[in-house]
């Protein structure tokens, strides 16, 4: 492997025209899906959009057709906003884990750091980055599917009534998209083993929803319990906004829930950069 | 200025890593010295911006260090002495990410990745992904990463680190060669022959405080200050004399180095050769070996250590 001095060549280009929080999303975004397991996964989750773009135009063919259908409700925007919530958690726990946790892992994180790039940068980039595999996770199959079936109900006078809950649908993936990446960011930034991430991030889902599923039984307050879990806050959301049921709480409460989970991981994952020069 | 800093200390529990540091370091090569714990690694990450000090104020060519503006670290590379890439991504990737972190645009980095990967001799390997690359190729990747956007100023810690020989002379002549086209350089390293090829000045420093700052050729005697001595017969009586007039000197079998200062000289030293009776076959200008000077500069605990 010979060197070539004579190779080298001053650079009097422009410098500083790309952002780099955008610079560090393209990154992260690019990488996870040039992983197969990213692929896979988002295959996977795309089979029920899928299914549903196809039980729309089903369904519209049969009402232009003249045959009995009831009014379109809610139901079948509130199924799909809670799987959306779901997929999106399964997509990040296959391929979002590792967005902080490897930079620890292969000493990477003192290097971006030490470039032209402040901590906010490098958080706001990773956070984007997943939050827009999220976003073709979740995002891009709701405005679709959600698009299709107003455009198609639109067309025969049908789409009233459910033009609130597909707005709302569409609220909910986003919030699921962005709560869940910052969660997730923030567990990855703990620990450069990123197996230990998995673990955690598997933690954060399911012992909050057990410890909700205990409040629950112990004292009956099933709404209040819902509080205390992720996906069990968004389904307080989905009821009220997409069912309309008063759950017993507040209708704010499950946003504060959600807002002071985000913010506190956004926190957390800030506090671990700050330590990022005495990571190596 | 390459950097300057005015009572800098970094403490990590009771122990204090960086203590009231204060230094000027001039432009050019300088070879960052010290025992293990003498604070150079917590010097290169406030450097860089990585950390806050507790105390103190630090300039880096010229323009103050804050973690919180970066934008004065656009001309500076810096090369970690760990590995620094992610294994799936190839060597063009890496470095262009590196280039585009830099602040260069998009098609400009991934240009300057083919020109710098091609000056570092990986021009043939540079789309396989590094986690299938050897030690040597690694350090050579990551010298391209830390230089693909034409840096002022690079930081380089344990540039040879885990080089057969071989690699260790080519990474050497990349890297004086990156001084000679006028790129400063801090480099940090325990391989001191090397400090001494790559550069021009050193900064010793010891728990925390500096030992000494300045030419290598001041801290090594090239100056004319120490003068190497060979008699023909027994060095006894010479060393002797010497020892009587209170002059400075180290001695070997076959050789007395001895000190000079400023109010010594020459001549003064034949004179005392020849008042003891000695009759002198070598009469040069001496050079400790750097290591040699850095260790006479470290506190003596640290030397027993």
């Amino acid at each position: 492997m010979p060197i070539h001095p004579d190779s080298y060549e001053p650079y009097d280009g422009p410098r500083g025209t790309e952002r780099p929080w955008w610079t560090v999303a393209r990154q992260t975004l690019g990488s996870m899906l040039s992983w197969t397991r990213t692929k896979l996964t988002l295959l996977a989750v795309w089979v029920f959009p899928a299914l549903a773009l196809i039980g729309v135009i089903v369904e519209y063919s049969l009402r232009s057709s003249g045959t009995e259908l009831p009014v379109p409700e809610g139901q079948f925007v509130g199924a799909f906003a809670t799987y959306q919530a779901y997929a999106v958690a399964l997509v990040y726990l296959a391929s979002g884990c590792g967005i902080v946790s490897h930079d620890i892992r292969y000493r990477t994180l003192p290097f971006v750091l030490s470039k032209p790039i402040t901590r906010w940068d490098y958080l706001g980039g990773k956070l984007l980055g997943l939050s827009l595999l999220g976003a073709l996770t979740a995002v891009v199959p709701t405005l679709l599917v959600g698009a299709l079936r107003l455009g198609m109900l639109a067309s025969i006078d049908l789409a009233g009534p459910i033009v609130g809950a597909t707005l709302a649908a569409l609220g909910v993936a986003i919030a699921a998209v962005v709560v869940t990446a910052a969660l997730v960011g923030a567990i990855s930034s703990l620990s450069g083993r990123t197996g230990l991430v998995v673990l955690g991030v598997i933690g954060a889902f399911v012992a909050p929803w057990i410890l909700s599923s205990i409040l629950q039984l112990a004292t009956e307050a099933k709404a209040a319990g819902n509080l205390v879990s992720l996906h069990g806050a968004f389904s307080l959301v989905i009821d009220q906004w997409i069912y309309g049921d008063a759950s017993g709480v507040p209708a704010w409460s499950p946003f504060v829930a959600l807002g002071v989970l985000c913010g506190g991981s956004i926190a957390v994952m800030h506090w671990r950069l700050k330590q990022a020069g005495d990571i190596h | 200025m390459l950097f300057s800093t005015d009572t800098l200390t970094k403490t990590y529990g009771s122990e204090r890593a960086v203590d009231g540091l204060s230094v000027d370091v001039p432009e050019g090569r300088v070879g960052l010295l010290g025992p293990n714990g003498a604070g150079k690694s917590t010097l290169i990450r406030l450097l860089l911006g990585l950390i806050d000090p507790d105390h103190g104020s630090l300039e880096l060519l010229g323009k103050p260090v804050q973690p919180h503006e970066p934008g004065s670290r656009r001309t500076i590379g810096y090369m970690p002495e760990h590995d620094a890439h992610l294994p799936h991504m190839t060597a063009v990737e890496s470095v262009a990410y590196s280039g585009r972190l830099s602040g260069l645009p998009r098609q400009a980095s991934f240009q300057r990745a083919h020109q710098v990967l091609r000056y570092v001799g990986l021009d043939e390997a540079r789309y396989r992904p590094l986690s299938g690359y050897s030690t040597g190729m690694l350090q050579r990747a990551k010298l391209a990463q830390s230089i693909v956007h034409d840096p002022d100023l690079l930081f380089l810690d344990e540039p040879t680190s885990g080089l057969d020989p071989d690699g260790r002379r080519e990474m050497l002549e990349l890297v004086g060669d990156l001084g000679e086209r006028g790129t400063d350089l801090i480099v940090s390293s325990h391989l001191l022959h090397e400090v001494e090829q790559v550069c021009d000045r050193v900064l010793v420093l010891d728990d925390g405080q500096v030992a000494f700052e300045g030419a290598i050729a001041e801290m090594t005697g090239d100056d004319g200050d120490v003068v190497e001595v060979q008699v023909r017969a027994e060095l006894t009586p010479l060393a002797q004399a010497l020892d009587e007039r209170g002059w400075s000197f180290e001695r070997d079998d076959t050789t007395l180095r001895v000190e000079l200062g400023a109010d010594r000289s020459k001549d003064e030293l034949l004179e005392i050769a020849l008042d003891a009776g000695v009759q002198i076959r070598h009469f040069m200008p001496a050079r400790r070996s750097l290591e040699a000077a850095v260790l006479g500069v470290l506190d003596p605990k640290q030397r027993a250590e």
